[in-house]
């Protein structure tokens, strides 16, 4: 999971300890409609996953994400 | 350098990657190109731009029959031209089209190949009219990635934005490389050696019959090379040979059948047994160029090293092992380092030449105005109070409005059930001959007295840039006028993302009652309120 944050905070250029498991779209300011799409990319590149578009209403938190990636 | 990036879609990812090595202007709204061209006010034109990107993806658009489709690139056009005209010898650089067939149903005449060349003639005649304008080859970038790779169906749903990471690196790649022509980055001549790179083989061990050059199977590996080099010396590149050989060992080789270049398209020859550094040096000065204007092909990867060692500067092309890469080496080369935007080197000149020229044609010339451009889209709309089929999209548009909303106050279905109530909640629908927007604008009215507060002012960004704004509240000053409101309050709240509409009020006529660090108080009279645009084509507007 650390290293999972780790690598979100570097897609939205914050400092890792600004992030937890329950961080959730909309909750901070730079995770907005715009970086929700980069992070379902950049993840899908950096996990080797794809995640469908039904999935993504789904992925509401950084846990979520997580959980998706690891199954 | 500043870089304008437009697009008919949503390119802000894009402009991420571009930011990291220029400075990127990306208009507000969605899909108004066009607008930040025709406007002289707009964003774009305050922006200063050094080059100009506009991209398209022919996706957005329906491609209906030849004629609508040509027609609406003639429309296009117009645009194109305001911004020549408006910005004379910025680059401006516009992407190829790629209209996939299956775009297409049934047995119909597939004519996606006319409506994409349609454009590239377009452009093609607005160059030779004077105008800095030039394609941008999204198209080849496709095919060499393939649609698959290149596009997302998912973004594109999700966030209407069609490309992958895959797309957009290409994409940024693709920009990096042809703005950074205009900047004069490009080389100016290619050494190279003889033996193993324009032919096969040693000439002074084979003699010219057992070198392997031909213009059909393998020996046309070299023969190939050969053309291209050739190509390049006709669009200005120079030419040198840095060989270690004999002369009189290499002149019969220009008599080879099958040997492309000959003695006048090199710029020098120098065939020697010294260093190719200690050549390469002494060359530079004999042609006036700068060694980091060099690039050096030779197959012999001794040599290679030695350059790099000895002139850091000269770019050194990495030599493929297998040798059936060479032409595609070379043309990648052309690419990387020659590449330019016209045929001659006289770009200075011949811009301000036909500055003057677009100037005087400017004149004659009618781009188009604001107002046409508007009428063209034939819009219509629709302005009433909120019904209750429209709720749910009213909390939506509510709740994730940012560009285009004056206080950004989120509610909930209650509270503008409640705000319905007590005031009014006004819906404004849109469409214009491409289709229809559906339900684009939400205005919020509180009533205190005469006096009326616009609570709330939201738009989707797909409706930007039409001057909707002002007819809205035209039309808005009907029903208050009915109400006997004699003065209007309005408030903007300053957020990260509501700079679109900083100065909207203004613009529409009120005046500034209060001013904090973070937000704008107005006030005008009910007779200060703008009056409808007449660029729509019909207005509904009910208020029982």
């Amino acid at each position: 999971m650390q290293d999972f944050i780790k690598f979100i905070a570097g897609v939205m250029e914050v400092d890792p300890s600004e992030l937890t498991e329950d961080t959730a779209y909309g909750t901070i300011e730079k995770w907005d409609s715009l970086m929700h799409m980069r992070m379902v990319m950049e993840i899908e590149e950096e996990y080797d996953v794809e995640i469908p578009i039904e999935e993504i209403p789904n992925l509401k938190t950084l846990k979520d994400f997580y959980k998706y990636i690891e199954a | 350098m500043r870089l304008a990036l437009l697009s008919n879609v949503t390119v802000d990812l894009l402009a991420g990657m571009v930011k990291k090595t220029n400075d990127v202007y990306l208009s507000a709204g969605f899909d108004t190109w066009q607008q930040e061209m025709i406007m002289p006010t707009s964003g774009l034109y305050e922006y200063k731009p050094e080059a100009v990107v506009v991209l398209l993806h022919a996706g957005a658009y329906e491609w209906e029959d030849r004629d609508t489709g040509c027609q609406m690139i003639d429309e296009w056009c117009a645009a194109f031209k305001s911004v020549t005209n408006n910005l004379p010898g910025v680059p401006v650089f516009v992407s190829s089209l790629d209209i996939p067939a299956k775009v297409h149903y049934g047995a119909e005449i597939s004519n996606e190949g006319e409506l994409e060349n349609h454009l590239i003639k377009r452009i093609e005649e607005l160059h030779a009219d004077g105008a800095s304008i030039y394609i941008l080859p999204v198209k080849e970038a496709i095919a060499d990635h393939g649609r698959n790779s290149f596009y997302s169906s998912k973004m594109w749903y999700v966030g209407s934005m069609p490309y992958s990471m895959k797309g957009m690196s290409a994409l940024n790649e693709l920009i990096s490389r042809y703005t950074g022509i205009t900047k004069g980055m490009h080389k100016k001549c290619i050494a190279v050696d003889l033996d193993n790179t324009l032919w096969g083989g040693v000439i002074g061990e084979d003699g010219v019959e057992g070198i392997v050059l031909s213009n059909h199977k393998e020996g046309a590996r070299y023969y190939d090379t050969q053309k291209l080099l050739k190509k390049m010396k006709n669009q200005g590149v120079m030419l040198a040979i840095l060989s270690k050989n004999n002369v009189e060992d290499v002149e019969p080789v220009f008599k080879h059948p099958d040997m492309v270049l000959q003695h006048e398209d090199f710029v020098a020859e120098v065939i020697n047994w010294q260093p190719k550094s200690q050549n390469i040096r002494q060359l530079a000065k004999d042609l006036n160029i700068g060694l980091d204007s060099f690039v050096f092909l030779d197959d012999n990867p001794a040599e290679r090293e030695a350059m790099k060692a000895e002139c850091p500067e000269v770019t050194v092309i990495d030599f493929p092992k297998d040798s059936s890469l060479l032409p595609e080496t070379v043309e990648k080369a052309y690419q990387d380092y020659f590449l330019s935007l016209e045929v001659t080197g006289e770009d200075t000149k011949k811009t301000a030449m036909y500055r003057a020229e677009s100037q005087r044609k400017a004149e004659m010339n009618s781009a188009t105005s604001v107002e046409d451009f508007l009428k063209k889209l034939e819009m219509t709309m629709d302005i009433h109070r909120m019904l209750p089929e429209e709720e749910k999209r009213v909390v939506q548009l509510v709740n994730k409005t940012n560009q285009f909303n004056v206080t950004t106050k989120r509610y909930s279905e209650e509270e503008i059930k409640e705000l319905a109530d007590k005031g009014d909640v006004i819906t404004v629908h849109m469409a214009d001959k491409y289709g229809d927007q559906g339900l684009v604008a939400v205005l919020i009215l509180k009533y205190d007295g005469d006096q009326a507060d616009i609570d709330t002012f939201l738009m989707s960004c797909r409706v930007m840039g039409r001057n909707a704004e002002n007819e809205i509240v035209a039309r808005i000053k009907n029903l208050l006028q009915s109400k006997g409101v004699k003065s209007v309050h309005a408030t903007y709240i300053k957020t990260a993302k509501n700079a679109p509409v900083e100065s909207l009020f203004e613009e529409l006529g009120f005046s500034i009652s209060e001013q904090g660090e973070d937000r704008k108080e107005y006030t005008a009279n009910i007779d200060e309120l703008p009056s409808t645009t007449g660029v729509f084509k019909d207005v509904v507007e009910v208020w029982k």
